[in-house]
């Protein structure tokens, strides 16, 4: 069924899938890097700055990091094409108890498969809508019936312009959300997990690994962006001091 | 003893002896067989008995048989020999085979005469031989004769030397003789004395006896003495034996800690068993001694035996004593043990109580768990606009019980209201009941009436029935009458008169039937309307009825509400589940974002070579590397600890004073193979830290010389000056303003370093004498360094812009550049990103 619906735009699609994935990749990049200045898990002259999205991104500048950057992000991408990543993952360990400390968790939904099954079931976007909002699960509830209504009508293309105003918005937010996280007194060291559905292809160089929970965590939702085909969910779990 | 008196028959036997001599035996037969040879003898031929002379008796008598056949008496010296002769003549056989051997030889000598001349010569030949045998034969046996005559004069001399010799002997007897007188005086003398000693002996003996009495009694002083020594002993022995058994009290005591204390005093009283065995076998002894005393050496014996005992005893009684410290230590150590067994039992127990009290802390860690999440629930359900006038679950348990008392005071209501209701009820019940009555009566009344009414209507029925009849009856009497008008003519008037007025007289009787009946009816009517109370009854039966309808509606109404309250009820159960979810999703979103996932749909991946896994490997390998040279360095410890224990306590006191750098200095196999590697290891690492460190350091010197450039370009074009940092602290100051290079001012900083910089000079001289006048005013007078620079910039620019207007003024138009403002612009980009930069 689904794969008749898709014949006939499935130019199109591979093409607007294959642009928001590197939209997407681009995203994780600079975010990551971000994410390693702004978390100190690198000293601060392991960056050059560059413009980006409107904004001074720190990006490193060691090969290293970088081309490690690179294979992970080229992985991810390959899954992005096959539709089969749910997760990215950002976890930064204590080197000295190999603790998860903080976890920044990136939701990745694939909106155009929810487009075409909400049609057929409107179930599951149910259950879905309802694990969406995740802070205000008793405020939304009258904003999300109306929506359940709109993807019968189709949704207008974003526009590149958009997709980069909120992918500021959230580089922003990850930003200021140093403000609040609690200090990574300790060295400390990262990964990135990923987490696909079961029958994702795996390279050899990637394993299946812990998930990496936070334990007495606190969370916070962060901003969302969306393209076309997908929306990503930010969110960061961060471990509270156990006295506390 | 008979000597003197066998002198004769010796020499005789001396004479006798050489047959059987054997120093003699073999010469006499030599001799004999000189003799033999001597005698004169026709024939010479060889015989065996040529041969030197043998010693068998046989052999010389046998061959010389024939020789001695003719001439027995042939010399006065054979006599001797006689006897001989005899015994050879005794074979006669031999003697015969003799004979017959001569006869053959004789017969073949006849033979030879009468063969031919070649046999002839051949016996001729034959001859010759035999001659030249005989010859040598001669000189063989003359030979032999000259060996056989030196013989005999050897044996003569050997005659003469034994007639010496018998002599001698016959001396030798005569002198023996006189000994034997004179030791048969001496024998006599001897025994006198044998006597005499014998005697003397007796007085030794009686003396000896004397002597053995007296040590007798001193043996059974001594036995006394030995017996007291013994009783003392055995007291001894049996208070040793008691403190020993007192010992093995005590020894069984510390058994379980010193099994070898134990066994060690065992073998000690195994060796006093002994001990007192040896004492009383000494015992036996000196009894068997008591019956028949041997003598002095016993007693010795046995006193160095109780000397040797008593040592013991003594050696056993050291060792007793060492052994009593050595108990009371091992008591010491052993009360110590015991206590440190309290210690130990009583630590177990708390251990036990600690083990019971961690199972209680997980089964209270668990319940906690589920309290918490029943809290969790509560909490759900008790929504903010409940929880506001509580803030604590005392209270909201004293809310409960508040509302509880509330709810029972308001059942108590109910009951009452109930019980009045139940009064009620059983009056309208009264009523009710009341009300049937009076409705059954209505109903009897009414039936009554209908009754009545039935039967008036008949009544009417039959009036009106009974006036048809009477109208019929006129007609017919009318009909009858015409009829009979007609066609009787009036033959039955009478009885038709009769009939008529007998009808008449019915019609008056119903009519006054009718009337009473009316009457009565009348009457009834009259009744009825005196039972109006009943009417009014039935109309209150009415009213009754619609209330029973009314409470019965307002019954349903009830119920309605009571459903109502219910749904409600349910809407807020609902309502708090649904919030109970609301939470539950919430906490399922927190796990959800602390990493947990459905691993039955999804999985998650990590690269094998991350940062963390890579930190996670050298921290193995450290690990790894640190576990082994532990090991390594705990085998090598212990191979130490074995070297030193056989070297003695002493040493390796010694050794452990003088510290382990010496040890390890000396053996080199201390330091295992594993540490270096770890060192090694180590060595890299920092070796790679290092190499971080400087590529670090590399960067932030890049960084740095850039955010100098920077500083610099932001100094220069704020101040309009750029500073060129010379050595020794010089500081180059150059206007933008500037045509030349040279126009600079050199500062260098005041003394001290205190911040202050003091002008030392400038690029060109010329250029310090043009802002000469200003320096002075600036500087000197006030004291503004600052000042002054700002001074020579406005002169710079105001002479810029003069020398502009100049060009303007002679080039008319051309673009005005400022390079100020476009630096400014740059600068608006680099503060931002300064500003940015955290």
């Amino acid at each position: 069924m689904m794969q008749q619906q898709q014949r006939p735009t499935s130019s199109r699609n591979q093409i607007t899938l294959r642009g928001s994935t590197k939209i997407i990749v681009e995203f994780f990049e600079y975010c990551i890097n971000s994410l390693l200045f702004q978390r100190g898990l690198y000293a601060p002259e392991y960056f050059k700055m560059t413009k980006k999205y409107g904004l001074n991104m720190l990006v490193t500048n060691d090969p290293e990091v970088k081309s490690h950057m690179r294979e992970i992000l080229k992985q991810v991408e390959a899954w992005l094409m096959a539709c089969k990543v749910e997760k990215l993952i950002l976890a930064i360990k204590s080197k000295e108890t190999m603790t998860v400390l903080e976890r920044w968790q990136f939701d990745i939904h694939n909106t155009k498969d929810q487009s075409s099954t909400l049609s057929a079931s409107t179930k599951t976007t149910n259950t879905d809508s309802f694990s969406r909002p995740l802070a205000g699960a008793g405020q939304d509830t009258s904003t999300t019936v109306p929506s359940l209504s709109s993807p019968s009508k189709p949704k207008p293309e974003k526009t590149e312009k958009e997709i980069q105003t909120e992918i500021q918005a959230i580089l922003r937010q990850i930003t200021a959300s140093v403000s609040f996280l609690p200090m990574l007194d300790e060295k400390c060291t990262w990964t990135i997990l990923c987490q696909t559905e079961k029958d994702a292809e795996v390279p050899a160089t990637w394993s299946d690994a812990d998930p990496h929970l936070v334990h007495n965590a606190e969370q916070v939702k962060l901003r969302s962006f969306s393209t076309n085909l997908h929306k990503i969910d930010a969110l960061v779990a961060y471990r509270l001091n156990d006295d506390l | 003893m008979s000597s003197p008196t066998s002198d004769p028959d010796l020499v005789r036997r001396f004479m006798n002896r050489p047959q059987h001599s054997p120093f003699t035996g073999n010469s006499n037969t030599a001799a004999a067989g000189s003799t033999e040879v001597r005698t004169p003898f026709g024939e010479k031929r060889p015989t065996p008995s040529a041969t030197p002379p043998t010693p068998s008796r046989l052999g010389p008598g046998s061959s010389f048989q024939p020789l001695w056949s003719g001439s027995e008496n042939a010399s006065p010296a054979m006599s001797i020999f006689g006897q001989y002769t005899n015994a050879s003549n005794r074979s006669p056989a031999a003697a015969a085979g003799e004979q017959d051997q001569e006869n053959q030889y004789l017969s073949s000598r006849i033979r030879t005469r009468t063969v031919e001349p070649d046999e002839y010569e051949s016996t001729r030949k034959k001859l010759r031989d035999t001659q030249y045998e005989l010859s040598s034969t001669k000189t063989e046996l003359e030979r032999k004769i000259v060996t056989m005559e030196q013989a005999a004069r050897e044996s003569d001399i050997l005659k003469r030397k034994l007639m010496a010799r018998v002599d001698s002997l016959e001396s030798d007897r005569r002198f023996l003789y006189e000994q034997e007188k004179s030791l048969t005086k001496k024998v006599q003398a001897l025994e006198e004395d044998s006597i005499q000693s014998k005697m003397a002996s007796n007085e030794i003996i009686k003396d000896l006896r004397d002597e053995n009495m007296s040590i007798k009694d001193r043996l059974s002083q001594t036995q006394e003495e030995s017996r007291g020594i013994q009783s003392e002993l055995t007291q001894r022995v049996r208070t040793l034996a008691a403190s020993l058994t007192h010992q093995q009290q005590t020894l069984a005591e510390t058994q379980d800690s010193s099994h070898s204390q134990s066994s060690l005093v065992a073998e000690k009283h195994q060796k006093l068993a002994e001990a007192l065995d040896r004492i009383m076998e000494l015992e036996d002894q000196n009894r068997q001694l008591k019956l028949n005393t041997q003598g002095m050496e016993d007693v010795v014996r046995i006193q160095k035996e109780l000397q040797n005992q008593v040592a013991y005893i003594k050696q056993l009684e050291g060792t007793n004593r060492q052994l009593t410290a050595e108990c009371k230590h091992l008591k010491d150590t052993y009360r110590n043990v015991e206590v440190l067994k309290e210690e130990k039992l009583s630590l177990e127990q708390k251990l036990k109580l600690m083990d019971d009290l961690r199972i209680k802390c997980g089964k209270y860690e668990v319940q906690n768990g589920v309290l918490l999440k029943e809290k969790e629930q509560w909490t759900a359900f008790l929504e903010k606009s409940d929880k506001t006038d509580y803030n604590s679950p005392y209270e909201l348990a004293k809310m409960i019980a508040t509302l509880r008392g509330d709810k029972a005071a308001l059942v108590e209501v109910r009951d009452e209201f109930q019980e009045a209701l139940k009064a009620r009820d059983a009056y309208i019940e009264q009523l009710e009941q009341h009300l049937s009555e009076l409705k059954t009566k209505l109903v009897e009344q009414e039936e009554f009436c209908a009754k009545l009414s039935s039967i008036a209507r008949r009544h009417e029925m039959t009036k009106d029935f009974a006036l048809r009849q009477v109208e019929s009856l006129k007609e017919q009497l009318k009909s009858y009458d015409t009829e009979e008008v007609q066609l009787m003519g009036g033959s039955y008037d009478n009885q038709k008169n009769i009939r008529i007025e007998q009808l008449e007289k019915l019609v008056q009787e119903c009519h006054a039937k009718l009337e009473s009946m009316a009457a009565s009816a009348n009457s009834a009517t009259e009744e009825s309307s005196a039972g109006s109370a009943a009417t009014l009854a039935f109309l209150q039966a009415i009213q009754n009825q619609s209330s029973v309808t009314f409470s019965k509606l307002y019954a349903e109404k009830q119920a309605l509400v009571e459903s109502k309250l219910a749904i409600h009820n349910e809407l807020e159960l609902l309502r708090k589940e649904n919030s109970s979810l609301d939470a539950k999703i919430l906490e399922h979103e927190i796990a959800i974002g602390a990493g947990a996932f459905n691993p039955a749909i999804s999985r998650v991946l990590e690269i094998k070579d991350s940062p963390a896994a890579r930190h996670q490997a050298v921290r193995q390998q450290m690990l790894d590397a640190l576990k082994e040279e532990n090991a390594a360095l705990l085998q090598s410890l212990t191979d130490l600890q074995q070297q030193q224990q056989p070297a003695g306590h002493l040493l390796g006191l010694q050794q452990a004073a003088f510290g382990d750098q010496e040890v390890a200095l000396q053996d080199k196999d201390v330091i295992p193979a594993a540490s270096y590697n770890r060192l090694l290891g180590d060595f890299k690492r920092l070796q790679e830290e290092f190499a971080d460190n400087d590529k670090r350091s590399k960067r932030l010197k890049q960084s740095w010389t850039l955010k100098a450039d920077e500083f610099l370009d932001a100094v220069r074009s704020l101040l309009g000056y750029k500073v060129n940092f010379l050595d020794n602290g010089r500081v180059e100051l150059i206007s933008v303003y500037n045509a030349e290079e040279q126009q600079s001012f050199v500062f260098t900083s005041g003394q001290n370093d205190e911040g202050t910089m003091q002008l030392i000079g400038s690029g060109s001289q010329k250029y310090m004498e043009e802002h000469k006048e200003s320096f002075d005013h600036w500087v000197n007078q006030l004291g503004s360094i600052p000042a002054f620079l700002s001074r020579v910039t406005l002169d710079l620019v105001e002479q810029q812009a003069h020398q502009l207007r100049v060009q303007e003024q002679e080039l008319q138009q051309q673009p005005h550049h400022r390079p100020f403002q476009s630096l400014v612009e740059d600068d608006d980009t680099q503060n931002s990103d300064m500003m940015v930069d955290p």
